[in-house]
């Protein structure tokens, strides 16, 4: 099964226009500075927001067609989505937030130990640190068995530390989960760590893969020309804009 | 000292803000509902509409409700059609005044509660596959409790202080529609000072009460998503 998408939505500075596609047991990275579009692909994506044009298709069903107008509700695209800034429900403990949406209820107790929540279970969604709630979003999403999981800038509000370690449980439960997985991502180096493929996106529009080899030798060049690569252990993030504006044009 | 005097339009007050408040949070929650998360036509129109009961004179509103609850009236012709009986001057007839009366009562504090209620979350829970019928019930509700509370205890004390647009509308039927405000006003009428001031006692008390569980509530309770 694959999710594509051939989308066009008129936003308020440019339009976006992206095609992708993300098959089973992939993880997809979007990668782009901040508005840019990225936030808006999941939102049109998850169903949140309407594209003005085009088609979005999961394995053999069509989620969005705006020739044929039809839109499936959110509620039943079978998705689940991991939002930037957690959006846990605060009247739920660490476990009633993960089983919200969970058939299966050993399910939702084994991947919160599996990410070492499973001690919060009665901790309230809003007393928890952000490492914690980030975990309790992840599982919430896997507790329901997506067809299809969205992640919208899932680290980018963690600790470097809890960042690398979720970073690596994400990569090692990619293979398991087997599902389409998009990501989205300012974050370079996390995109190129975590993404089977990564699609740069820039004002809503796709750039193709030479440009990452750009982006990369940008910044050796520009933010860290003292190092001969991108430092694995290092957080440097990539200004896209300066990039282009020096290197593309 | 005749009991039932004192006791009788007490217990009217107590039936009809409990009536007006259980209609009024179905009623209030969806008209909320709609201004916080649907495109509402003409907006600024039914949200004025729905407040003006603050500002009108009882009496005003009392007229207006007496034309349309009257034989004569919309509401009147329509209740006549469908029970075969009269609207004005029933306990009926004065809950249905008291809907109108109190309605911004119940929703102000409900759209207030339901806007401090994050997007995002509400979006989650649609993501996770919940209709926005059982979002509501799983979601805002719960997170909106101290709104609930508010619009509860406001709707109440509203129509347990009532007085120009009963009086209009209802009358002063005794074991009808004679409310204690109004009982107070016809005991101090006929110089019956230590009825009016038993029931002001109890009225002032309960109001007091009340208000005090409001502010505490407004205060120190988690409501919605500001802890």
């Amino acid at each position: 099964m694959a999710l594509t998408a051939d989308i066009r939505k008129k936003l308020k500075h440019f339009t976006l226009d992206v095609s992708l596609s993300c098959k089973d047991g992939e993880i997809l990275s979007i990668v782009g500075p901040s508005g840019s579009g990225k936030t808006t692909i999941l939102r049109l994506i998850a169903g949140l927001d309407s594209p003005d044009e085009g088609v979005i298709t999961c394995g053999d069903r069509t989620w969005s067609d705006s020739r044929r107008r039809v839109a499936l509700p959110v509620q039943k695209r079978g998705l689940a989505m991991v939002f930037q800034d957690f959006a846990l429900f605060p009247h739920c403990s660490v476990f009633k937030n993960v089983c919200f949406a969970a058939e299966d209820k050993s399910l939702a107790e084994n991947l919160m130990k599996r990410f070492g929540i499973w001690h919060l279970k009665e901790s309230s969604s809003h007393a928890i640190s952000g490492g914690e709630r980030q975990r309790t979003a992840i599982c919430q999403a896997l507790a329901k068995e997506p067809e299809v999981l969205l992640m919208d800038e899932p680290f980018s509000a963690l600790d470097p530390l809890t960042r690398r370690s979720l970073r690596i449980g994400l990569a090692e439960m990619k293979r398991e989960l087997a599902i389409p997985i998009i990501h989205v991502t300012h974050d370079i180096k996390e995109a190129l760590f975590l993404g089977d493929e990564i699609v740069p996106v820039v004002k809503g529009r796709v750039f193709h893969k030479w440009l990452l080899q750009f982006m990369l030798k940008a910044q050796d060049l520009s933010i860290c020309p003292d190092r001969g690569g991108i430092d694995a252990e290092g957080d440097v993030e990539l200004e896209m804009y300066d990039i282009r504006r020096g290197y593309i044009r | 000292m005749d009991t039932g005097s004192i006791l009788f339009p007490l217990w009217i007050s107590f039936k009809l803000a409990f009536a007006t408040t259980v209609v009024l949070l179905v009623i209030g929650s969806f008209l909320a509902y709609l201004l916080v998360y649907r495109k509402v036509p003409g907006r600024a129109m039914v949200e004025a509409l729905i407040s003006l009961p603050i500002v009108l004179p009882p009496t005003v509103l009392g007229f207006y409700l007496l034309i349309a609850m009257g034989p004569k009236g919309p509401l009147g012709r329509a209740w006549e059609n469908l029970f075969g009986s009269a609207l004005l001057f029933t306990f009926t007839g004065i809950v249905i005044a008291s809907i109108f009366y109190s309605l911004p009562f119940a929703v102000q504090p409900l759209k207030a509660a339901f806007s401090k209620i994050d997007r995002k979350v509400l979006e989650n829970a649609y993501v996770l596959g919940l209709s926005p019928t059982k979002a509501f019930f799983r979601v805002i509700i719960p997170n909106s409790t101290a709104g609930f509370a508010a619009a509860a205890i406001l709707v109440f004390l509203h129509t347990m202080g009532e007085f120009g647009v009963i009086l209009m509308v209802g009358g002063s039927i005794p074991g009808e529609t004679r409310v204690a405000s109004i009982a107070v006003y016809e005991a101090v009428e006929s110089l019956r000072y230590r009825d009016a001031w038993i029931m002001s006692g109890v009225l002032a008390l309960l109001s007091f009460t009340f208000l005090v569980i409001t502010n505490t509530l407004s205060r120190g309770t988690y409501d919605g998503f500001n802890g």
